[in-house]
């Protein structure tokens, strides 16, 4: 037997039999929600001339990093390599690798796999805007193939507090997993 | 391009790297841990008559625990069913699971992936011991196929935390990532 449904569609909270509550409530860092549609929780920090990252979660334990990438008109994100797995979802616009041959729009879902470099470009006249839920250290090239710097959750972290001190805005613990 | 074949340096030294974001991990990085061999640091944990665990590591992020299984003697854990990864490597005596054809002695290293269920079994006359390494939920069923309950990184703290309680161990940190 397998469930074929959801088992309950009552609309209200159901008492679950689990054991371990207590340890939950004094150990886990909890789930959270943090809002893009304002920069309440998180403001648009610039990447270069071009672009801005929404930083959404930081898991220091994991390397993990999540945002949201704004790149606000046609414009390329050069040549890195990646030594995770990265899962993005195109939000807005439009965006493509010169590597592959498709081009994500709206909804669309791009994984990537460490070992795997890629050079991103939109060519939409809006740019793009790419959530993306990124594991592992980042390697970024200059245009001539040499290595320049490694960006991983200490970068996204810095990248992201630098700013908050430089225009007075408070630390969102919430972004801290 | 070249790449390293040996270790770069072998000076029996602490060798000061260059590090952007010192200050950042100190403040929010997470200390590794180290857990060492005596029962005040992680006792072993009664499993049923024939086993015990010893608790090295609970991750909450991540559902990850890491512990040693010890089966006295010949003896079998029934059948369970994976929900992530497993990583193990033999320690003592020697164990097999019913389902494959190999026999995971000490040094010997094993894996088992989401989706796969087992029943680990040791014909040695000293049984086993083995580090495993495991992500995710385990579902242990009875000899009738009935699942009789799913443990994952909760059951494993609370089977460690109670133990420590009953018989007035301090709970250890080192055991917390």
């Amino acid at each position: 037997m397998t469930m074929t449904a959801p088992p309950s569609s009552k609309k209200a909270i159901v008492d679950v039999p689990f054991a371990h509550r207590e340890l939950v409530a004094r150990l886990s860092p909890g789930g959270r929600y943090i809002d893009a549609q304002t920069d309440v929780d998180s403001p648009w920090v610039p990447f270069g001339d071009n672009a801005a990252i929404k930083h959404l979660a930081f898991d220091v334990r994991q390397g993990i990093f999540s945002n949201i990438l704004w790149v606000k008109s046609p414009g390329t994100i050069g040549t890195h390599l990646h030594r995770g797995t990265i899962v993005m979802v195109c939000l807005e616009g439009s965006v493509r690798y010169l590597e592959y041959d498709w081009v994500a729009s709206p909804g669309g879902l791009i994984l990537e796999v460490p070992g795997e470099s890629h050079t991103l470009v939109t060519e939409h006249p809006d740019g793009v805007k790419l959530f993306g839920w990124m594991q592992g250290p980042i390697d970024f090239f200059d245009e001539n193939g040499v290595f320049v710097d490694t960006s991983d959750v200490w970068w996204f972290i810095n990248h992201y507090e630098t700013y908050c001190r430089e225009n007075d805005i408070p630390i969102n613990p919430k972004l801290y997993l | 391009m070249a790449t390293m074949t040996a270790p770069p340096s072998g000076a029996y030294k602490i060798v000061d790297v260059p590090e952007l974001y010192g200050a950042l991990i100190k403040a929010k990085g997470i200390e590794g841990t180290y857990v060492g061999a005596t029962e005040a640091e992680s006792p072993w944990v009664p499993f049923g008559d024939n086993a015990a665990i010893r608790h090295l590591a609970f991750d909450v992020r991540d559902n990850v625990y890491v512990n040693i299984l010890w089966i006295k003697g010949p003896g079998v854990i029934g059948t369970h069913k994976h929900r992530g990864r497993v990583w193990a490597i033999g320690l003592e005596g020697s164990f097999r699971y019913l389902e494959y054809p190999w026999v995971c002695r000490a040094g010997e290293f094993i894996t088992e992936t989401p989706g796969t269920a087992h029943t680990l079994v040791t014909d040695d006359p000293n049984g086993m011991k083995a580090l495993f390494h495991m992500q995710g939920a385990n579902e242990f069923f009875d000899e009738h196929g009935n699942h009789v309950e799913t443990l994952d990184v909760w059951w494993f703290m609370n089977h460690y935390e109670t133990y420590c309680r009953e018989h007035n161990i301090p709970i250890n940190k080192q055991l917390y990532l």
